[in-house]
């Protein structure tokens, strides 16, 4: 996947393996009227060195899984290992102290009453005995400042928490989290409460600074765009249950359901039905703009069978010709943008949207034509899902 | 690499080192007081074991050293024959007003070279600490200001008797007939009036005629122990039901004013016409305002009625003290007309229970009053004094 | 640059489920006991003797108690109300309006916080007689409330400012934006907003209304605690003040039972460091001066009074004749008095810390017992307690009857639950978030509680203290049955010099004053505290 050369010398494991693994993991809440069942089996895998995200919306269970791999709660049912060590498990629970798992939560979450070195240094064991003399002071000094260094802050060893901007403070909760040395760094939505340009610089230097440290990272969030642009592998979660777990483009290209297709990206959803199209490799479904070439994901596939084609904004175009479409409304992005259309003269036929780029985009009751681009003889890959009605 | 991995403490810490920190503040607190004790001992200098015998806990004195060292270099001063009675530190119970009871304790240690501890309190408050201490009381002594708390301990079999020689140099009106306690000073009950309000011989003849509805918010009353001893006289003369009548009738036409205090303050303002209190509050009164003429109020002197009770403030050796001859020495010299009388003559005025002593604050002399005939010891059973008090409303 | 709030609010989504977790048993147990320590005092009515059904019944049937009841719930709910109508409005008055001299005014106001309830009363009392000797306008219950109200206030107002100075003024504006006028705005958003702030002070001076005796018995107003009291001091009827005292108690129950029902058992919410921006202020406009004129007015009551009366007591025995000040006695009361508050800060302080975390950390019943178990004590007249700890000191304790820790206890008992309600407002705000963080970083939770927890509550535990200290500073009714014989806390010394009941201020003056100034250090710190938050 990605150059390993760099971590040589930081990473202590010789051979590639699993960092974490959790197992049929379940948690349940009480709650009025009923208990709420927070998790319900998860299972997930994370190799090390990797950088995986839990991608799902909020109430899904990912921040209670995260409290759990951090030992801050107690799963009810199933596993959490740590590479070889079982972490919970029925009846055994590792203390969160003695996991060496570091978190870098939402908002940083810096101790307000100890300064920017002494939050950094929170974890080296200031407060132990042997951490007294000289030489223990002054390793730590240097593992601070190399911290700090290392996420850009040098000079802020001094300052308070609230003298920092949210982005300096995430570095630093980040600093504190890595300072120890932990096994994983998870990481709970820290993004979320920055403006936007600050949030993509700053995942982009967390994610290259994981890299360059080689700690295995597991990133919880809600922001699909934050986990397929961050992660090198997606776990997407959805009551209580992990989904799907794949790398980004394979989320992307073949999501498990609708539900996460529509999670992850926009998408275009056609009725259709299988046939059998000599020019098209099978399966091949028809929809209201034509045959395409599809991957399966249930449903048989029989011919004629009834079926629902799923297509991304990005795979369809306007053109000279195809399927008469009346222009409902137009979103400008800069970049490209998307316009929402409805199938028929009279647009009444079911919805479409178009990714469409430059800055021509047709006007509000346009009549236009959409057609799927590229050569669908070459096999566009649109998952179909049997209509189950 | 520097991982705090052993840290495995768990909240279980939290109890030992709280009841760590707690019993730091509990050893601040005692070793504040024994080490005033010691600095006590040490001032003295040759008053060597001061604390030994009471323990440490009630020997120190409220100011550490200024006022322990002038005081025993005093009764060095003086050359008292007394030898081993230095030694002692007799604790003194008093319900009295307190810079009396001091007055009382530094003129015999003066005299005799004993040294006396002064708890203040309430006659009651007082008495039910010597109740609930029981046979381990620290008190040595108890001094009451009024007879029923002397008199209810005494019924307890608290007390040891008075020397009758003691008893001998005062007022016969005034001691009980158990001979346990000493009267050694006297209250009488009696009427403040506001002569811009009311005229002297417009003042009702007997507090019985109280209950008339035309008294109604004309008078004001305190129930104070000298009310209770008042009504528990009542019940003894005239029985429960005309007393309770009686009391009704108080509640209904009087002013509760809570305190004699108040009492005397609202006559002399002029709030209501007159009040039933007891006759020293109006000197106390008269003398920080400089004298009985700056005073707008009067004091009224009713006679052989429940209104002129003679009440006497009781002085007794505890049984459980462990320091009876000293303690029986101190009444003594209490009762002795140039010893405690002449410091109750002349500090307060209330009345001196010896017969031989005048007081110097200006008061009608105890002989011409006319107190109704009654043994002090009477007061001491107040059940049903409280049962009719309550049931009128009044506590 | 954000906030300075904006590193303390990350307890989001965690809050609801972490707080699911079974407390450790040690702190249970500890809570507990202290739970149980609280109690003590009710132990003894119920179990001295003397009591029985028979008797409780027939005392709740007699007219009298029907009246007492009726006066004590009077007298405590018209105090509760205008605490809170004076508490709450001048809380306005500084933090949301354009009054001139507004930080003064924030200080001035709390200042009657350290003042005792029995000098304030005594000096108006004095400064009746000497103004308008015939009138009787401050007695009865209409004095009474006046009297403990100006007394007794800041408890409300204090924490209600701090609430005020952190509330977001985006509420009230979008509620202005929809349409509501300034009050019904402040009515409908901000004022359930304060609602813990008020409920948490009024509840602390309804019990101590329902236990006040020095004060009401100068007011001539009679009340259950009254009765009591004077059932002890002058029946001589324990039995008959300990049947009393359970009515008193059951109310006590009552009380916390329906405070708590109506607050929700929710553990105090966060109030917030303060707000990023102020709110825009309301404009007195023409009518300044006369909310001047109403400040002034309450300051000359609240302060002017006892101040005046103390001052002129002061210079009357520096000059005139009279009793010389006996300074060394004076000095000794002083020390004796900062000794024992100081001492029983720090106790009162780490007894309450096992309870206010159960309650803030681990809600459940557990919790909300053991915390409601440390107001009881406050509704109940010192005189019960004293004797209580008498009965019990004597019995199983001898060593400790009658010496300074045993006084200290019961300070502790009594003003406890002053500790454990500052605290749980700096526990909420050191929220578990922060431990788990410690505890991933390899910490332990002993290190962490003392590291983390500690630290960021410590501004509430600290103002926690002070209140204690200043309570326990002021105390009289129990040092008067507790104190070590010939020891005298300020307060004993004060009533010692007005046990003659002359209303001349001149001998008790120098003790009054001198308990004034020390109380006045720890007032001064915790209205410091309030105002400008050190986080």
């Amino acid at each position: 996947m990605q150059e390993l050369d760099v971590r040589e010398h930081l990473i202590t494991q010789a051979q590639p393996s699993i960092a974490l693994s959790v197992r049929g993991v379940t948690k349940t809440f009480p709650a009025r009227p009923a208990p709420v069942a927070a998790l319900r089996g998860v299972d997930l895998t994370v190799v090390s060195g990797s950088f995986t995200a839990i991608l799902g919306a909020s109430g899904c269970g990912k921040t209670t899984l995260l409290r759990l791999i951090a030992g801050f709660d107690r799963p009810d049912s199933g596993e959490i290992r740590l590479s070889d060590r079982v972490l919970a498990a029925p009846g055994l629970h590792v203390s969160p102290e003695r996991r060496n798992i570091g978190i870098v939560p939402q908002e940083g979450a810096l101790f307000p009453h100890l300064s920017v070195a002494q939050n950094v240094g929170f974890g080296l064991g200031s407060w132990q005995l042997r951490s007294l003399s000289r030489r223990a002071r002054r390793a730590r000094a240097e593992r601070i400042a190399e911290l700090l260094e290392l996420v850009g802050l040098p000079e802020y060893g001094e300052r308070r928490p609230g003298e920092l901007s949210g982005g300096q403070q995430q570095r630093v909760a980040l600093a504190r989290a890595l300072a120890p040395n932990p096994r994983v760094v998870l990481l709970d939505e820290p993004f979320s409460a920055l403006d936007a340009g600050l949030r993509a610089e700053l995942r982009e230097e967390v994610r290259e600074l994981l890299q360059r440290v080689g700690t295995t990272a597991i990133l919880v969030t809600h922001d699909q765009e934050e986990a397929l642009s961050l992660a090198d592998h997606v776990a997407i979660m959805r009551d209580g249950l992990v989904v799907q777990a794949d790398s980004p483009q394979g989320i992307y290209i073949a999501p498990g359901d609708p539900h996460i297709a529509a999670f992850i990206g926009e998408v275009v959803l056609l009725p259709g039905r299988f046939v059998d199209n000599p020019d098209i490799p099978a399966p091949c479904a028809e929809c209201a703009l034509g045959c395409v070439a599809v991957r399966m994901a249930g449903g048989s596939g029989t011919t004629s069978e009834q079926c629902m084609v799923l297509l991304r904004p990005e795979q369809l175009e306007i053109a000279d010709h195809g399927a008469a479409a009346r222009v409902v409304s137009t979103s400008f992005f800069g970049h490209d943008g998307i316009v929402r259309l409805r199938l028929g003269e009279d647009g009444s036929g079911p919805p479409v949207l178009v990714r469409i780029q430059g800055n021509r985009l047709p006007s509000s009751g346009d009549l236009v034509a959409v057609r799927i681009a590229g050569n669908r003889s070459a096999g566009v890959a649109a998952p179909a899902f049997s209509v189950t009605r | 690499m520097i991982r705090s991995d052993r840290s495995s403490h768990r909240y279980s810490l939290l109890l030992p080192v709280l009841a760590c920190l707690l019993l730091l503040v509990a050893t601040a607190c005692g070793s504040s007081t024994s080490s005033t004790a010691t600095s006590d001992a040490s001032g003295a200098g040759t008053a060597d074991t001061t604390s030994s015998a009471t323990g440490s806990e009630g020997t120190p004195a409220a100011s550490p050293s200024s006022d322990a060292t002038p005081s025993v270099l005093t009764s060095g001063d003086t050359a008292t024959p007394s030898t081993a009675a230095s030694d002692v530190t007799l604790t003194l119970y008093s319900g009295q007003h307190e810079d009396l009871a001091k007055a009382l304790a530094e003129a015999f240690e003066k005299a005799t070279g004993i040294k006396i501890e002064v708890r203040a309190g309430s006659d009651a408050d007082l008495a039910n600490q010597i109740i609930e201490e029981g046979d381990r009381s620290k008190a040595d002594l108890f001094m009451s200001e009024e007879p029923g708390q002397a008199a209810a301990l005494d019924a307890k079999g608290l007390f040891s008797p008075v020397d009758p020689s003691t008893l001998a140099l005062t007022d016969s009106r005034l001691n009980p007939k158990s001979g346990n306690w000493l009267a050694y000073a006297a209250r009488s009950r009696v009427i403040f009036y506001n002569p811009n309000l009311i005229a002297e011989g417009d003042l009702p003849q007997s507090i019985m005629d109280l209950t008339d509805p035309k008294w109604k918010g004309k008078f004001a009353y305190a129930p104070s122990g000298a009310f209770v001893s008042t009504v528990t006289y009542l019940i003894n003369t005239i029985g429960e039901e005309k007393t309770l009548d009686w009391l009704k009738g108080i509640k209904a036409n009087g002013e509760n004013l809570q305190k004699n205090g108040a009492v005397r303050d609202a006559v002399e303002a002029g709030q209501i016409p007159f009040g039933l209190s007891n006759h020293y509050y109006w000197y106390i009164l008269a003398e920080s305002k400089g004298g009985p003429d700056k005073m707008t109020s009067k004091v009224h002197f009713m006679s052989n009625d429940a209104g002129s009770l003679l009440l006497a403030s009781g002085a007794a050796v505890l049984k459980s003290s462990k320091h009876q001859a000293e303690a029986q020495q101190f009444l003594a010299w209490l009762a002795q007309p140039d010893g405690g009388q002449k410091v109750i003559a002349t500090t307060t005025p209330q009345y001196p229970a010896s017969p031989d002593v005048k007081s110097t604050m200006g008061l009608k002399p105890l002989s011409d009053l006319q107190p109704p005939d009654v043994d002090q010891g009477t007061f001491g059973d107040v059940s049903k004094a409280k049962e009719l008090i309550t049931e009128a409303g009044i506590i | 640059m954000s906030g300075p709030t904006t590193a303390s609010s990350p307890v989001g989504r965690s809050r609801r489920r972490s707080q699911r977790t079974r407390p450790p048993a040690a702190l249970t147990i500890l809570a507990l006991v202290i739970a149980l320590l609280s109690l003590a005092p009710v132990g003894y009515l119920l179990l001295r003797g003397g009591l029985s059904p028979n008797l409780l019944i027939h005392e709740l049937r007699s007219p009298t108690t029907g009246t007492l009841i009726i006066h004590t719930i009077t007298l405590t709910a018209c105090v509760t109300a205008v605490c809170i109508a004076l508490g709450v409005g001048l809380a306005l008055l500084v933090v949301r309006t354009d009054l001139p001299f507004r930080s003064l005014w924030t200080v001035l106001f709390a200042l009657p916080l350290g003042i005792p309830a029995f000098v304030t009363s005594y000096t108006w009392v004095a400064t009746g007689y000497r103004v308008m000797p015939q009138s009787t306008f401050i007695y009865g219950l209409r004095g009474a409330v006046i009297v403990l109200s100006l007394a007794v206030y800041p408890y409300v107002y204090l924490p209600v400012v701090a609430a005020l100075r952190g509330l977001d003024p985006a509420h009230e504006e979008t509620a202005r934006a929809l349409g509501s006028n300034a009050f019904t705005a402040f009515f409908r958003v901000t004022l359930p907003q304060l609602r813990t702030a008020i409920a948490g002070g009024s509840l602390l001076i309804a019990l101590h209304m329902m236990a006040e005796f020095g004060a009401l018995e100068l007011l001539r107003y009679q009340t259950l605690t009254t009765a009591i009291v004077q059932r002890v001091t002058v029946l001589s009827a324990p039995e008959a003040a300990r049947t009393l005292s359970v009515v008193l108690a059951l109310g006590a129950f009552i009380l916390l039972g329906g405070d708590w029902l109506l607050r929700g058992h929710a553990a105090p919410t966060r109030t917030g460091g303060g707000a990023p921006r102020p709110a825009a202020p309301w404009r007195l406009g023409a009518l300044k001066p006369f909310w001047l004129l109403v400040c002034l007015l309450l300051m000359a009551l609240a302060l002017g009074v006892p101040l005046y009366s103390m001052v002129n007591g002061l210079v009357n025995a520096l000059t005139h004749s009279g009793a010389p000040i006996d300074w060394a006695e004076l000095g000794a009361a002083a020390s004796y008095t900062a000794q024992t508050s100081l001492a029983t800060a720090l106790a009162a302080t780490l007894v309450a810390l096992p309870v206010s975390l159960l309650a803030v950390r681990f809600p459940g019943w557990i919790a909300t017992l053991s915390e409601r178990a440390t107001w009881v004590a406050h509704s109940l007249p010192g005189v019960v307690i004293s004797l209580a700890l008498v009965y019990l000191s004597v019995r199983w304790l001898y060593p400790f009857y009658q010496t300074s820790a045993l006084l200290v206890v019961g300070y502790v008992i009594l003003f406890l639950p002053i500790a454990v309600g500052a605290q749980q407002g700096g526990i909420v705000q050191a929220s578990p978030h922060y431990d788990n963080i410690s505890r991933s970083l390899g910490v332990g939770p002993l290190i962490t509680f003392l590291r983390v927890t500690l630290p960021l509550a410590l501004p509430s535990v600290a103002a926690g203290s002070m209140l204690v200290f200043l309570n326990a500073g002021k105390e009289l009714t129990m040092t008067l049955l507790l104190h070590p014989t010939g020891k005298h806390t300020l307060a004993t010394a004060l009533w010692a010099t007005t046990n003659g009941e002359v209303l001349d201020f001149s001998s008790a003056a120098p003790y009054a004053i001198t308990l004034v100034v020390i109380t006045a250090v720890p007032a001064f710190i915790l209205i410091r505290h309030t105002l400008h938050p050190t986080r």
